[in-house]
């Protein structure tokens, strides 16, 4: 625990966590502001998480995002401040900034070591001079006059802050701590930690600030009001110089610099104490942590931008948060040690976000591991179960129950854990979306319906490349360009619409635009050139359609760098088949184009439905059984479909498909025979299967299929039964697909 | 004058340890073996720090710290949790009961007299 | 357990002069502080002799700034005769000593 290493890289893995969220909401807060510019609690929040990001990467070090980080920072801060205004291009840079930050913060988790490449640094050169010329904005045209007139140095915003980058002369860490109210009372003193701190290093200079003291009348005598500045000359490290302090880090607000820090640390210290600025800097002067020189340079910094304050307090919780992660091995949520949060700089969006984000990370493979061990306690328990119903002992029987019902809550639990929004998903291609209307000069809105819609985390990672693709595609062959929509008597603007649903066990994604819709003669005849089709082949309109899943297919004119060449949307049909899922396409020329992906929620147990057929066992997923009817020899003579209240319905016995010897030989001898029917349903079809004999509910647990058998139609997947058997889960979607 | 310090924990070897850790620097020391025998002991003999092991059998540290700061003479008495490496949960409820100082067992002798030299004055 | 007044203290000089008790920690602070407010509006010149001193905390400390700051704002007095040890110590850890008006005993 006490492995300085350790520490780091422990706080190194919060970080990448931690930034990825961050950038992913400061991507997503640019969107919105995209359509409520004059946001102002978006700008803040916008402000605050790229702020947190460069707190948060100065502790570690990564100079090269904390350097950039500033300047964007600055820029955010004077849209804050209204000096500027969010019009198209300050869109279109702070993006860029966006990304930029993204790769920078990627590198540094990287290779820490290494030099950013030159590609990566000319792209930021390139960025921070359009940043700059933002913060230039803000120095009156009259400065050359200025100068003039009176000698003065006037410094353009940019330029104080490339002066504050310099570091300061003082060689010694500075240590500023403020103790919360109820620390003596809580039987820490001061005192203790400061001899202990004489032991790491040599206090070089202690100043004691009693401008917190209340007089004799008011006092308190058993809370603490005391604050200290200290100078310590130490070969430690931070974390060592922040471990001193480790008992107290609940209960105070504690700021750490390294020796010859940059100036604008410094300059964050000065507004973060909640002394007065001039007053705390000048006690930094008097306890040589900094030259009146640099002092000066600091407030000068701070009168151009005086609404700091509030910000960098911010930060203090921050960095106090990150070194108690540092110190605690909990990665735990700080809200749930009930700490008392300084609540004044914090708005009340912020807290309740912190009360959303109580959790506790776990490792995906522990997850997974869980995962596949209820997997087998499900299977043992059918087992227990079985072996339980044979002895015919009523209390045993009970208590088997009992268990089989506790095992089916755990496994639902224990799914349930995986689950996640696919809204974070979604909220990916508002980007994608923007980006591709700017370059094409198309106008797109995309509508978002859904996003709490929840399911497996394994299947949201598979899923977002194939509705990247398809988003894409859409965008790209789909909407056309704004004169042409109202040549045709649409709106200018298009709507890209992605709606999530829940349905029979699966989940919906659906990915809609009221776009130009598939030109079926244009898609035969380039399926005709590409050989997919025949020239004399006749394809219904479905089926047509359907073309654009087909290997090396692609209709777009000209390649543009969105949609890329042709190799998208078999691969897509590839991936979504790969996840036991469905996609569908429907579109009319001239009025959009729809495509319905059915996924199944989970990749690992369901609850199924087993029946028998001849002498072996299969399961239906019960999600997709919508009942069971018997039908008897006449009926099933008529042919292939029969009448369900009023409703066709097509029917196939699974004897046929699986050449069941066993069930198909005993069909003749037996007159007057009644077969039964499980009606299943998948996306809005219904079909009939023809068992033998239906067995009941059975806990399935999904055991892949070896490589030999995934071409096997009609069957997704085995399962292991409570007697050892193996049962075959049958594909319905595919039978379905079969049958209609 | 000698400062006091009271460590509780059911494993004799590590109160013996702690002990002669401690009465190296020139601590004096009391022992107790859980929570129930440390309230006895807790008589209103000055301490000025109480260490205590978080599983023990009647009473455990927890319960411990908190009696302890009900009694006026211990209610500024600085207290310290031995928390084994998985023991979070029991590190923030120590802490949430008044036991803001805690130290990873197991320990080495100079990590328990750094943690030591942080809350009492020698 | 807290600071005495000295006889020879009296109206007529003005004079207070407290010897602070052996104990300025916190489990003393509020009688400490009860004992100063006792006699802090009765007088306007004070000298403490905390040489008797033999715990001292940040809670202690903290009370002879707030004693110090309240006269200097209302225009009283406040001098240090004697300090033990333990005190000393702790002033130096502080850097306080520069806080404090100081009459050396003879």
């Amino acid at each position: 625990m006490n492995d300085e290493t350790d520490y780091l890289a422990e706080g190194r893995q919060v970080f990448a966590e931690e930034s990825r969220e961050l950038l992913q909401q400061a991507e997503y807060i640019l969107l919105k502001l995209e359509d409520e510019p004059d946001n102002d609690e978006l700008i803040n929040d916008l402000f605050r998480t790229i702020h947190t990001i460069k707190g948060s990467a100065g502790l570690f070090s990564f100079d090269d995002v904390v350097a950039f980080t500033h300047v964007a920072e600055s820029v955010m801060d004077q849209l804050r401040d209204k000096e500027i205004f969010l019009d198209d291009d300050l869109m279109c840079l702070l993006l860029d900034s966006h990304d930029q930050i993204s790769q920078l913060v990627a590198h540094a988790l990287d290779n820490t070591e290494e030099p950013i490449g030159d590609s990566l640094r000319e792209k930021g050169e390139e960025v921070l001079k359009n940043l700059h010329q933002y913060l230039d904005v803000k120095t009156p045209h009259s400065s050359v006059v200025m100068i003039a007139e009176s000698e003065l140095k006037v410094l353009t915003e940019s330029e104080v802050a490339l002066e504050l980058t310099e570091s300061v002369i003082n060689d010694y860490w500075h240590i500023s701590i403020r103790f919360n109210r109820n620390v003596l009372a809580n039987g820490m003193d001061p005192l203790s930690f400061f001899r202990y701190l004489d032991t790491v290093g040599n206090i070089t200079h202690m100043t004691t600030l009693t401008t917190d003291l209340p007089s004799l009348d008011d006092i308190n005598p058993e809370e603490s009001y005391l604050g200290f500045e200290i100078s310590l000359d130490s070969p430690a490290s931070k974390e060592t110089i922040a471990e001193v302090f480790e008992f107290l880090m609940e209960d105070c607000l504690l700021q750490i610099l390294a020796p010859r820090s940059k100036l604008s640390d410094y300059a964050q210290l000065i507004y973060a104490l909640p002394e007065e600025n001039r007053a705390i800097g000048e006690t930094l002067v008097a306890s040589s942590a900094l030259t009146e020189d640099e002092l000066l340079k600091v407030l000068e910094c701070q009168n151009a931008d005086i609404n700091k304050h509030t910000i960098v307090t911010d930060e203090n919780i921050t960095l106090d948060k990150i070194t108690n992660i540092l110190m605690d091995d909990a990665i735990i949520d700080k809200n749930i040690t009930g700490a008392s949060t300084p609540d004044t700089a914090l708005d009340k969006q912020k807290q309740v976000k912190e009360v959303e984000q109580q959790s506790v990370r776990v490792n995906a493979e522990k997850l997974g591991d869980l995962i596949n061990l209820v997997g087998e306690l499900v299977i043992s328990s059918a087992h227990t179960e079985l072996k339980a119903k044979q002895t015919e002992q009523a209390e045993l029987l009970e208590t088997v129950e009992n268990l089989t019902r506790l095992v089916e809550e755990i496994r639902d639990a224990t799914l349930s854990l995986r689950m996640v929004q696919i809204g974070d998903t979604f909220n990916r291609f508002k980007r994608v979306v923007r980006d591709v209307s700017k370059e094409m000069g198309k106008k797109i809105d995309l509508k978002i319906v859904g996003g709490d819609t929840e399911l497996d985390k394994t299947v949201v990672e598979k899923i977002s490349d194939p509705l990247m693709h398809l988003i894409r595609n859409s965008l790209d062959h789909g909407i056309e360009k704004p004169d042409i929509r109202t040549a045709n008597g649409k709106s200018e603007t298009a709507i890209v619409k992605l709606e999530a649903y829940h349905d029979s066990g699966s989940i919906v994604i659906e990915i809609t635009d009221d776009g130009a819709g598939l030109n079926p003669e244009i898609l035969t005849a380039k399926a005709i050139e590409n050989g997919i089709i025949s020239a004399n082949q006749q394809l219904t309109l479905p089926e047509i359609h359907r073309l654009i899943f087909a290997p090396g297919f692609s209709t777009a004119k000209e390649i543009t760098n969105i949609s890329g060449r042709g190799v998208g949307m078999d691969v897509v049909n590839k991936n979504i088949d790969a996840l036991r899922g469905q996609i569908s396409v429907n579109s009319e020329l001239g009025v959009g184009t729809s495509f319905t992906i059915r996924l199944p929620l989970t990749l690992a147990i369901i609850d199924g439905f087993q029946v028998q057929v001849g002498k072996s066992s299969y399961v239906i997923p019960l999600d997709l059984v919508e009942e069971c009817i018997a039908l008897d020899e006449q009926q099933a003579k008529k042919g292939e479909y029969i009448n369900l209240r009023g409703e066709v319905m097509p029917y196939i016995h699974l004897s046929e498909i699986f050449n069941d010897e066993d069930s198909l030989n005993s069909t003749p001898d037996k007159k007057g025979r009644r077969y039964n029917i499980v009606v299943v349903v998948y996306a809005g079809q219904k079909a009939g299967l023809v068992v033998d004999e239906l067995l009941g509910e059975h806990q399935t647990v999904i055991k892949p299929l070896g490589k030999v058998f995934q071409n096997l139609k009609g069957i997704s997947g085995a399962t292991i039964l409570g007697s050892g058997e193996v049962a075959m889960i049958i594909d319905v979607p595919g039978l379905i697909r079969r049958l209609v | 004058m000698a400062k006091t310090i009271m460590i509780v924990d059911d494993s004799a070897s590590i109160r013996k340890v702690v002990r002669l850790t401690l009465e190296s620097q020139g601590f004096d020391v009391i022992d107790a073996t859980d929570g129930v025998e440390a309230l006895k002991k807790l008589n209103g003999v000055k301490i000025h720090l109480l260490i205590t092991d978080v599983n023990m059998p009647n009473m455990d540290g927890i319960t411990l710290v908190q009696e302890a700061k009900k009694i006026p003479a211990y209610k500024f008495t600085p207290m310290m949790m031995l928390t084994t490496e998985a023991g979070d949960e029991k590190k923030m409820q120590g802490r949430a009961s008044g036991a803001k100082a805690w130290l990873v067992k197991p320990f080495q002798p100079p990590i328990l007299l750094n943690a030591v030299s942080k809350l009492i004055l020698p | 357990m807290s600071f005495t007044k000295r006889e020879e203290s009296n109206q007529k000089n003005g004079i207070c002069v407290l010897d602070a008790s052996p104990d300025m920690t916190i489990y003393c602070a509020a009688n400490n502080l009860a004992e100063i407010k006792r006699y802090y509006a009765e007088f306007n010149h004070f000298e403490l002799n905390l040489s008797d001193v033999e715990e001292i905390d940040s809670s202690g400390i903290q009370l002879l700034l707030a004693l110090k700051q309240s006269a200097t704002k209302d225009g009283k007095q406040v001098f240090l005769t004697a300090i033990s040890n333990p005190v000393a110590e702790v002033m130096d850890v502080l850097n306080i000593r520069s806080h404090f008006d100081w009459i050396q005993p003879e």
